[in-house]
């Protein structure tokens, strides 16, 4: 019974617009994460995105300061910073993860210092860090829209070679792939979703939409095609998933989506693991 | 004229700054002061020591991660109305031996699992903070830490486990080293490689689970890689690195409290910036080679 009483309120609730914007939204961006995660899993880039995510405070402060969108400040700020990590990364003999621990914290560090001078803005910290999905508007609908049509049109074309690159990329050297220039192109792209993204989930929890339905994805697909597939599949899926349950919970509602995404990774685990347990008949085919 | 320069400015400074101390060492006669000074060095060294070894292993984002999911600890603490710091102490442990077990048994890289772990455990204790109606005011101090609220408690327990750390270290400082340095040589030499490693991992998590009072679960990783770091640029020998580093870590942790004090910044962040400070002068330094690069590590 309380089942669908929350049915009914679900059913008046995705009348209002900010509802639907909140539910296309959360699809285009679960379509976004869920194409770039599966290539930046496979080239580990999952703490790359993490610390864009987390830099992209440091964005949102900035646009903040100099009285400007914070949208238009966040999207050449992700890029520029993508870029000039990996430029970093290059530069100095430390590892890599120990130079993305850095940078992150030492712009999270700055951003929460520059808001704590910012009156008035401290309150809503908390929706930056956690995102709020129900304040997407048309605009940034258009633009998650465009950025997924880039991505997909241009890792399309590509596709071999991404695969290449992403499997065996000392291969794709030798077969003249142009490596380099096809890396900071896709540094560009998932610098872009991860700007995009953070309004609706915030700079906390950014970095699941891109790691979590790849993960789920590749634990349950063999080739590489299906898993590209799934896992944007994945990634639209749990978005609504997520947005249906913050609806129907009255939760917060990028954690939710979160929540969700997790799950079906927790669901895919089970599967995975009942599956790959031998079978006795299993064993005695694999000897022949 | 490096010299010049900066004698200068210390002059037109210190006019100003007069005043400053006096507030300033008023302030440190405050015993929640002095805990948070003492504490703040505990921590910095714990950080320095442990880190020295962490950032070489490559478990920079291991620190991270945990510290992130650390906040869903906390708020398990909160739900069951458990002091958080008794919580937090076996969830790190916990959570440090389930990541190596997780690591083991799927082909999920490390990375992808980690991020994995730590989103979904933010998410899952930002909703359950939700259903905790007095707590909600103060998500920030858990995300970016409060060391003025430290307590004797967290203090002597923040001491055991330094102690803990340099004896087992100090004890089995060659193995640490080898390990560290060239994996297959211990294999070879008989080291228990699996046992060596759990153990410092289980320390490692109990130095973050500690550190995050002081800076919050966004910002702990920082005590365990910034002194590294910046040790690393400095010196040459590893034993001389892991002191520097041990070194570093106070030095970064008392200065950032006596800046956070003195303009009336959070803590956690000036404890920080403090730290970065810090290591982009030890790289300006050293791309000037007016210190030598290290080549001994």
């Amino acid at each position: 019974m309380f089942i669908a009483v929350d049915l009914v309120r679900l059913v008046e609730l995705l009348q209002f617009p900010f509802m639907q914007r909140a539910l296309l939204g959360g699809v285009l961006l679960g379509l976004l994460g869920g194409l770039l995660g599966s290539f930046a899993i496979l080239r580990q880039l999952s703490f790359f995105s993490h610390t864009v995510g987390h830099a992209a405070l440091l964005g949102i402060v900035l646009g903040v300061l100099l009285n400007l969108d914070p949208t238009l400040t966040l999207l050449p700020f992700t890029v520029f910073f993508g870029l000039a990590v990996i430029y970093l990364i290059a530069q100095t003999d430390l590892w890599s993860d120990t130079v993305l621990n850095i940078v992150f914290s030492a712009s999270l560090a700055v951003a929460v210092i520059a808001l704590s001078f910012i009156q008035g803005y401290r309150g809503s910290l908390m929706n930056l860090l956690f995102g709020d999905i129900l304040a997407i508007t048309t605009k940034d609908l258009i633009l998650s829209l465009a950025v997924l049509v880039v991505s997909a049109v241009s890792l399309g074309l590509t596709l071999r070679a991404q695969v290449l690159l992403t499997l065996h990329e000392e291969m794709a050297k030798a077969q003249g792939v142009a490596v380099r220039s096809h890396r900071i192109w896709f540094i560009v792209l998932l610098s872009l979703a991860v700007a995009i993204a953070i309004k609706a989930v915030g700079v906390l929890l950014v970095n699941a939409f891109l790691v979590i339905p790849a993960a789920t994805a590749k634990l349950l697909s063999q080739k590489f095609a299906a898993f590209v597939l799934l896992s944007t599949a994945i990634g639209a899926l749990s978005a609504v998933l997520g947005i249906l349950l913050s609806a129907a919970q009255n939760l917060a509602s990028g954690p939710s989506i979160v929540v969700a995404q997790f799950a079906l990774f927790v669901i895919a685990v089970a599967l995975f693991r009942l599956r790959r347990l031998p079978s006795p008949s299993e064993r005695g085919a694999g000897v022949h | 004229m490096g010299q010049n320069l900066l004698a200068t400015t210390t002059l037109i400074s210190i006019m100003s700054i007069d005043t400053e101390t006096a507030r300033l060492i008023g302030l440190f006669q405050f015993p929640f002061m002095q805990r948070a000074l003492l504490s703040s060095v505990v921590t910095g060294l714990l950080g320095g020591l442990l880190g020295s070894f962490a950032i070489l292993r490559q478990l920079s984002f291991f620190s991270d991660a945990l510290g992130h999911s650390a906040l869903l600890g906390i708020t398990l603490g909160l739900l069951l109305n458990i002091s958080p710091v008794l919580v937090l102490l076996p969830f790190a442990v916990l959570f440090g031996l389930g990541m190596l077990y997780l690591l083991e048994r799927t082909q999920l890289s490390t990375d992808a699992l980690l991020n994995i772990i730590y989103s979904s455990s933010v998410a899952l204790a930002v909703i359950a903070l939700t259903f905790i109606k007095s707590y909600k005011g103060s998500l920030t101090q858990l995300l970016f830490g409060d060391i003025l609220a430290v307590r004797e408690t967290d203090l002597l327990l923040s001491i055991l486990l330094l102690l803990v750390c340099a004896v087992f270290l100090g004890l089995t400082l060659r193995t640490q080293m080898l390990l560290t340095l060239h994996e297959s040589l211990a294999k070879a030499q008989g080291i228990a490689v699996q046992t060596q490693r759990t153990w410092f991992v289980v320390l490692l998590s109990l130095v973050v689970a500690l550190s995050i009072k002081a800076v919050g679960v966004l910002l702990v990783s920082t005590f365990i890689v910034f002194p590294a770091s910046t040790a690393r640029l400095l010196s040459q020998r590893f034993t001389g690195y892991i002191l520097m580093s041990t070194g570093l870590g106070a030095l970064n942790a008392v200065t950032g409290l006596g800046l956070s004090a003195a303009l009336n910044l959070p803590s956690g962040p000036s404890i920080v910036i403090t730290q970065m400070a810090l290591f982009l002068l030890t790289i300006a330094l050293s791309s000037l080679r007016l210190i030598s690069s290290p080549e001994g590590i």
